[in-house]
């Protein structure tokens, strides 16, 4: 197959899996498709497998919803002209934390107030408030605005009281995220970037927390008390129901029994540990508190030999 | 000692890149410290077949060819000395690296991967190859990303044919695309009335975040988000806020931030460029006018290291629209029975003109030199005014019983532009230079950012991009500053080259003459001028002021009278401001020549069409004393004629015919009158006379005029006007008769006044 061959094929295939998604294919690009399937089967395979109701304008909002937009677009509650500040008592916070970096390096701390700020502000970030940290750090506030939209942990939107973030990256899917995803939409009765109309909570997604060893896992901020009482937990190894369950214990104000992995205690294979599993059994490591002893005593030996040397030259 | 080092290279340009690194690199960066180590080890291997050469310099290998760079420079200037281009987008010599646009890969000899020339510090006997397959496999893969999201919208980009991208893709390029997905958008930003923004276009080589940032001193623009996502922009909207904002539109490789005056009105290869200067500031900037048929399409800038660098003010690119609006294009004389002006024919307005020169008295004649007027017609003018026994002449903005002209350096930038940057103090008499002159400011703010050169004020002004210490507004301060009892004069006095710019305000003021005595003064006591410095500087507000004042176009003392007793006829050559020359039917008769139907042109008897300055041959002063030619790019409209030559027909008819005929006798004749005009495009220092240009003023004598009113007397010190110093720029984008007429300038005033581009 030439290469020029190629290009056709990926192009008319791609081409073809874009129109069904959009219900519209014409009978060009099926003729194409068809006298194409047969040198190529992968694209045939990738043909089938694709997911028809997806539209493509469809993929890409997905994408952008995930960390919102790039721009502000003025509101009442979240304008230049509003005023903001931290409180009396993420104010101290704010001050060890300025204390950490030196006065000339003040725009380090910005990741670490915005935290602040976030947590103190009910899970996001409003202008007024990335305005207030760019007074502190004595930059200007573009400065404040460009890390902020760069991260996507840093809420630019309204979230709701609980943010519970779905990991969408590879091993995570592979164990089964989707279906978690599936579930938790289906039970909050959002789809993923909504609110629940009682605002407490937002299905969001994240790409890998780390955590892979015990995909798939979900992540959860907790704003419901501020700074104080904010969490930000892993939930692992889960199955459909046992997220939807975690969900459910969160909305009736409890803590869910188990933080971290549903199942396991550590990062270890699904069939329980299968090495290290006895006592050492040496060589051991030096006895320190032996060799200590046996140092001590060598070097009062010698200096009772200097002593005596010392007392003999006297003499002499 | 920066205006004269050619370090690696012969042009200009990259010898200013390589100072800008060697500044960058003293700066002092992890990776430089390593280039110095690992080189002196590896330059004791080396010695052998390497003559004498300067031991700043390393020898590097670019495509097998040998050549010697200064330490510290960058692969990139290393390859470009050698005579090979390297492509890049986000490089740019006078904004710092930013790397991020990989296209400038190159490889490196016992270097794993290709690296990105711009940001990668040269190594003694580095071997650099840019011809060989890896190089060209790898640009071409950076490419086909920077396309991915590239919309094809050439045809109706106004970008199209000086694009960095459409150029460097006919090299790089596939001529068919790989990419099936869809392309993402971006919505386009308001940035006002100048910069037109396609952000789908962007290639986000942050440019004209790194310009906005460094070089403009707004920190506006910055980008937001990351990856697939990152957009250019200001996030919360906002109008960008600089006067030097259109430089972005230069800057900018590919067509995502153009020009909004000259959106789609013409294509780049159609142009005809000019090249030639700017007048409306005091600058005196290098400009390229492209032009089309009969009309003037756009202004960009051009380079000249010594007053602009690469950079223009928005009012010297967008307020070209203002050339072809309120224009007079054919003489115009009153109607004794309407008192209206009509238009005239050239014939009949001459002869108005020259039997109203010749039948006064002479000592009832004056003359008056606009802000714009050029050397050749106000050489002309004297000489005409001068024959006709003529003694009154002004200089428009400048209180002329003030400003002595017999020593250049008395109103001229003596430090020159550069030599701003020498300084290590600089102090600003009732000037705001980012309205009066905004290309100077950036300098300065470059030498307060990088050189940590200290700046104050004395008057009235607004943000200056760069801090600065108030000293207060009353011209009294400079009593205390003086007399050591205010804590700057500490400061001056520890200065090694202290500066001192005064505002072309202060030349306007009716105690122009006991300020400027008073700085001359201070000037002589904090070593502002020494034998090898002189940092006093008059900033000029326009281009025609330095050389009407080096044509000694001022009365001669003593002898003129005032307007009120018997002045009967004034020629006014251009200036807007003098309304007190208004005509009065049958008292006083005025005759305007300029270009546009203004203020001056309003209150005449006759008016003489003449040409704007994009629209003859002719020479101008900028305010360091340069000497500058204009050239014709349009022809003017209708009947307008070159204004030396209306002066010229003037002398015919007022029957004391100038003895110059061609432009070349009347540049003889310039040269003639002022050595300045010998010597184009060069800057001679000039004589500092120690103050004696102004001993003649008494120290406590209050000359100052009824208008101003007499400030607090302090014993036997300088008594000022009580008015605050201030700049005379209210509005940067209208400071004259073609800015006035200018819709641009008029959509960026009030852009600034109410903050909204609508
Ligand atoms: S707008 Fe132009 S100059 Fe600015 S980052 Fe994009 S391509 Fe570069
Ligand atoms: S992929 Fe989900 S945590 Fe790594
Ligand atoms: S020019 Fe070197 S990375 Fe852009």
């Amino acid at each position: 197959m030439t290469s020029s061959d190629l290009f056709f094929t990926t192009t008319t295939t791609t081409t073809s899996k874009k129109n069904n998604g959009m219900n519209n294919n014409n009978n060009n690009n099926k003729r194409n498709t068809n006298s194409n399937t047969n040198t190529k089967n992968i694209f045939k395979q990738q043909t089938s497998k694709t997911n028809n109701n997806q539209t493509f304008s469809h993929v890409i909002n997905e994408r952008l919803y995930s960390v919102g937009l790039m721009v502000h677009r003025d509101s009442a509650e979240n304008n230049s002209s509003l005023k903001w500040e931290f409180s009396k008592e993420n104010e101290t916070k704010v001050q060890t934390i300025l204390k950490r970096y030196p006065p000339n390096y003040k725009r380090s701390a910005m990741i670490p107030l915005l935290d602040v700020a976030q947590q103190q502000n009910a899970g996001y970030l409003t202008v007024p408030v990335m305005n207030h940290i760019a007074e502190l750090l004595e930059v200007a506030p573009i400065r404040v605005y460009e890390v902020a939209t760069f991260y996507s942990m840093f809420n630019r939107s309204k979230v709701g009281s609980y943010h519970v973030m779905v990991c969408g990256t590879t091993p995570c899917m592979l164990r089964g995220s989707r279906d978690i995803e599936k579930a938790l939409s289906e039970h909050l009765g959002v789809k993923k970037f909504e609110t629940t109309r009682d605002g407490k909570f937002t299905l969001g997604e994240m790409e890998c927390m780390g955590c892979c060893v015990n995909a798939p896992m979900i992540a959860v901020a907790d704003y419901t008390g501020g700074v104080e009482k904010y969490t930000y937990n892993y939930y692992e190894d889960l199955t459909p129901e046992s997220a939807v369950s975690i969900v459910q214990t969160l909305a009736q104000g409890k803590m869910p029994e188990k933080v971290g992995s549903q199942i396991r205690n550590k990062a270890e294979p699904i069939t329980g540990t299968t090495t290290l599993n006895t006592e050492p059994t040496g060589p051991n490591c030096r006895d320190l508190a032996k060799l200590k002893k046996e140092l001590e005593a060598a070097a009062a030996e010698a200096a009772k030999a200097a002593a005596a040397e010392a007392a003999a030259g006297a003499k002499k | 000692m920066r205006r004269f080092c050619a370090l690696i290279s012969r042009t200009k340009r990259s010898s200013d890149e390589i100072n800008f690194l060697r500044k960058s690199v003293a700066l002092g960066s992890a990776s430089s410290a390593q280039t110095t180590s690992s080189e002196t080890t590896k330059a004791s291997f080396s010695t052998t077949n390497t003559p004498a050469v300067d031991e700043n310099l390393v020898p590097v290998f670019v495509d097998g060819r040998e050549v010697h760079v200064q330490k510290g420079v960058t692969v990139l200037q290393a390859c470009e000395h050698a005579g090979v281009h390297v492509p890049r987008f986000c490089y740019h010599p006078r904004l710092s690296i930013a790397g991020n646009c990989r296209m400038c890969l190159v490889e490196v000899e016992k270097s794993p991967k290709p690296v990105a020339s711009c940001a990668m510090p040269v190594m003694p006997n580095m071997n650099i190859k840019t011809t060989t397959d890896l190089v060209k496999k790898a640009r071409e893969g950076v490419m086909e990303f920077l396309l991915i999201n590239h919309p094809l919208d050439c045809p109706i980009c106004d970008q199209g044919g000086e694009c960095e991208l459409q150029d460097q893709s006919m090299i790089f390029g596939s001529d068919r695309s790989r990419f099936t997905e869809g392309k993402r958008a971006v919505e386009d930003k308001e940035l006002g009335p100048l910069v037109k923004t396609v952000m789908t276009r962007c290639i986000h080589c942050t440019r004209c975040v790194r310009f906005a940032t460094e070089v403009a001193g707004v920190q506006e623009l910055g980008v937001t988000g990351r990856g697939g996502q990152a957009e250019i922009g200001t996030y919360v909207s906002k109008l960008l806020s600089s006067e030097l904002s259109g430089n972005v539109i230069d800057l900018c490789p590919v067509g995502a931030l153009t020009s909004k005056p000259f959106a789609f009105t013409a294509r780049s290869w159609e142009l005809k460029p000019t090249e030639t200067i700017d007048v409306l500031d005091g600058l005196g900037s290098s400009i390229r006018v492209d032009s089309k048929g009969t009309e003037v399409m756009r202004i960009t800038p051009r380079l000249h290291e010594g007053v602009n660098e690469e950079w223009i003010s928005d009012k010297a690119r967008f307020s070209y629209d203002g050339l072809k609006r309120q224009r007079l294009d054919a003489p115009y004389a009153k109607n004794p029975k309407t008192n209206k002006l009509e238009k005239v024919t050239w014939e009949t307005a001459l002869e108005i003109v020259g039997e109203q020169l010749s039948k006064a008295d002479p000592r009832n004649l004056r003359a008056v030199a606009g802000k714009l007027a050029d050397c050749e017609s106000i050489v002309a003018l004297k000489d005409v005014m001068t024959s006709l026994g003529c003694v009154n002449f002004e200089v428009e903005g400048v209180n002329a019983d003030a400003v002595n002209v017999d020593s250049r350096s008395n109103y001229i930038m003596n430090s020159n532009i550069v030599g701003v940057e020498d300084a290590d103090v600089v102090l600003m008499v009732g000037a705001d230079v980012r309205l009066e002159a905004p290309v100077l400011n950036a300098r300065l703010r470059r030498a307060n950012v990088a050189g940590g050169v200290k700046m104050a004020t004395l008057g009235h002004h607004g943000d200056l991009t760069y801090p600065v210490e108030n000293l207060g507004t009353e011209a009294s301060i400079i009593n205390d500053l003086l007399s050591g009892k205010h804590a700057f004069s500490e400061t001056l006095k520890n200065a090694k080259n202290p500066c001192v710019i005064v505002g072309s305000a202060v030349l306007n003021r009716p105690d122009c003459a006991q300020l400027l005595k008073s700085l001359h003064q201070l000037s002589d006591q904090f070593g502002v001028v020494t034998n090898d410095w002189n940092g006093f500087n008059v900033l000029q507000a326009s281009g025609g002021t330095t050389g009407a004042l080096d044509l000694g176009f001022v009365s001669s003392k003593n002898k003129h009278i005032s307007e009120n007793d018997g002045l009967k006829v004034v020629y006014n050559l251009g200036s807007e401001t003098i309304s007190s020359y208004d005509s009065e039917p049958g008292k006083k008769f005025v005759i305007y020549q300029g270009h546009h139907g203004d203020v001056g042109a309003a209150g005449a008897d006759v008016v003489l069409p003449g040409a704007a300055y994009t629209e003859k041959d002719a020479t101008y002063v900028n305010t360091e004393g340069r000497a500058q030619r204009a050239l014709a790019c349009v022809a003017p409209p209708g009947l307008a004629r070159a204004d030396w030559k209306i002066l010229r027909a003037v002398s015919e008819f007022a029957m004391v015919p100038l003895k110059y005929n061609t432009i070349e006798q009347c540049r003889e004749r310039l040269a003639e009158v002022s050595p300045t005009f010998n010597a184009i495009d060069e800057v001679e220092p000039s004589l500092w006379l120690n103050g004696a240009s102004y001993a003649h003023l008494a120290g406590g004598t209050p000359n100052v005029a009824a208008k101003g009113g007499a400030g607090k007397k302090t014993s036997g010190a300088t008594v000022f006007a009580s008015e605050p110093l201030t700049t005379n720029v209210e509005n940067f984008y209208m400071t004259d008769a073609i800015t006035r007429a200018s819709a641009t300038m008029a959509r960026c005033s009030k852009a600034k006044a109410t903050g909204s581009a609508f």
